[in-house]
């Protein structure tokens, strides 16, 4: 755990540091070094998620089906979340700001699909009780 | 050969008990149309033309009197019939029919913390089993025992909520930074919104078992008390006290069973506005304060009303059946001097036994209504409790939306108790004033 995450700020320093000297010699390679770069350090973090996610899978099993269906859906909602900021960063590095808008837009529109099941079921609960 | 002829002698009783009966029904029918003729005729020789409506109603008025007089004489003769007829080999009393349907109406779950002696129809096996009940080690063992049940039962329900309220703050926390960080937020809260009320809705169901076994339990009640108190010769007691208790029923059964539930999930709809945090935040919880207010302040007056209504009519009813009981007691002697003496001291015994069978049945009923009231109150302060444990851990990892949504909860949860507690304390009541009320003794 810790490890990965020492490694990953050692990429980061590494590469920020050839990104600052490839710079003096065209923009071109440092670009694609700050890509590469930033898509490693993005897999590493995914990566190093793993016991977080087993955590958050031991937590559902407490309460039973309930819980289970809130950590899944909590679950997507972060993989959601981080794909749209990963994808939105990157965009933004490659110096398309516009791209990273509509990245963030799909990201918005896909955590409100994966709630339309509760805003029914809120629905749902105040008709049947009223 | 003993038994056969006590039996013969206990059937010749019976004989001159109905024969004494129906004499003195005779005897007073005819001395209240004796009083009314005499009234009119009086009125004749006197030439009062105008007093011949007054005559007619003095006339339905004495009438109405001896009526009374003939029913509560003639109910005292018959329960003396039945009381020797239902005497044990040791001479213990039965309780009448109408008292295992009240027992039948008891839900399992509450008949079996009762003592066993409370399921007899003997009196003497049912006074024990009373006084079992009334005792604090009893009553304290039930609170016990149902904290304990409570407790392990509503442990889930914690950690439940505790991982949400934990769950969510971590969602939050990760995705602060986050373009989409406000939407996420959203939809978290959404989700924690539907798991924590479907958690209190679920919690719903054991109070809605609670007032359908309340009111099943007083409905069976009210038969019972009508024939015990007719016992007793409280003949106006029984027919005002029956027709109270089933007022107070119905009335109860509206507010409470159908009214309830409703006002708690408007109060739970206002809360949702304090999940996202808006400006109406504040608006809504104090809406649903206003709300939960309104509605206490009324179902609380009604109560207050029913009580009473239940207290003044036990007490105005004992005093005319009293006073009839006085009225017939008077007639009887005073034409049948001999017997009338010995139905003074048979009348006597047999209103104090009634009396005993009252009060062991009333404090019974009271048992039942605590049995039924306590693992309820105590179900609900643990669920309050563990909503603002909640509520606080939710505030302390920033975890607001969902720290609104678990204290407006936990406050409604106060709000159930005190109906819960609201609509026991009045049938309580009503037993206890049952169990106190003596019989009509001249």
């Amino acid at each position: 755990m810790g490890e990965t995450f020492f490694k990953i700020c050692g990429i980061a320093l590494v590469s920020a540091m050839l990104i600052t000297a490839l710079k003096k010699f065209g923009t071109e390679m440092s670009t694609v070094l700050k890509l590469v770069a930033g898509l490693v350090a993005a897999a590493a973090c995914v990566a190093s998620m793993s016991p977080v996610i087993e955590f958050i899978r031991e937590i559902s099993g407490i309460g039973g089906g309930r819980l289970g269906e809130y950590s899944l859906f909590l679950l997507k909602v972060l993989g959601v979340a981080i794909t749209v900021h990963i994808c939105a960063t990157v965009c933004r590095d490659c110096g398309e700001p516009s791209l990273a808008g509509y990245i963030e837009i799909g990201g918005k529109v896909e955590v409100i699909i994966l709630s339309l099941p509760y805003i029914s079921e809120i629905i749902g609960i105040s008709v049947g009780l009223l | 050969m003993n038994m056969k002829t006590e039996r013969e002698n206990g059937t010749e009783y019976k004989l001159f008990l109905r024969l004494f009966a129906v004499a003195v029904l005779i005897i007073v029918a005819a001395f209240g149309q004796f009083c009314s003729q005499k009234c009119a005729g009086k009125c004749r020789n006197l030439n009062i033309t105008t007093t011949t409506a007054n005559i007619s109603v003095n006339r339905c008025k004495i009438t109405t009197m001896c009526q009374k007089r003939c029913i509560t004489v003639a109910c005292y003769t018959t329960n003396a019939e039945n009381t020797e007829e239902n005497g044990g080999e040791d001479g213990a009393e039965t309780l009448p029919d109408e008292y295992g349907g009240f027992t039948q109406s008891i839900p399992e779950d509450v008949a079996d913390r009762l003592p066993d002696g409370a399921f007899s129809p003997n009196a003497a096996e049912v006074g024990q089993a009373a006084s079992e009940i009334g005792s604090v080690a009893y009553l304290f063992s039930v609170i016990s025992d149902s904290f304990g049940a409570s407790f392990s039962s509503l442990l889930p329900t914690f950690a439940t909520l505790v991982s949400c309220v934990l769950l969510a703050a971590l969602c939050h926390s990760f995705t602060s930074g986050f373009a989409i960080s406000s939407t996420v937020s959203f939809a978290v809260k959404l989700c924690s919104f539907c798991v924590i009320s479907a958690t209190a809705v679920s919690s719903l169901a054991r109070l809605e078992s609670y007032f359908d076994s309340l009111f099943n339990a007083v409905a069976a009640f009210v038969p019972l008390s009508g024939v015990l108190m007719a016992m007793g010769g409280n003949i106006s007691g029984a027919a005002s006290g029956t027709a109270t208790l089933s007022a107070t029923l119905a009335v109860c059964e509206f507010f409470c069973a159908k009214t309830v539930i409703p006002v708690f999930c408007i109060c739970l709809s206002l809360s949702l506005v304090t999940v996202f945090d808006g400006h109406g935040a504040n608006a809504g919880r104090n809406l649903a304060a206003t709300v939960k207010k309104w509605y206490s302040t009324a179902l609380g007056f009604i109560m207050m009303i029913l009580t009473v209504s239940i207290v003044t009519q036990s007490v105005i009813s004992s005093k005319i059946d009293n006073a009839a009981m006085r009225g017939a007691k008077y007639a009887a002697s005073s034409f049948i001097p001999v017997v009338g003496g010995t139905l003074s001291g048979t009348l006597g015994t047999l209103v104090s036994s009634v009396e005993l069978l009252r009060g062991a049945v009333g404090i019974v009923g009271i048992g039942v209504i605590l049995l039924m009231l306590i693992p309820v109150i105590i179900e609900l302060a643990l669920l309050r409790g563990i909503f603002s444990l909640t509520a606080f851990l939710a505030g302390s990892v920033s975890a607001s939306g969902e720290q609104g949504l678990l204290t407006s909860i936990s406050e409604l949860y106060g709000y159930l108790e005190g109906i819960a507690a609201l609509s026991a304390a009045v049938f309580i009541i009503a037993f206890a004033v049952f169990a106190a009320s003596s019989g009509a003794v001249a």
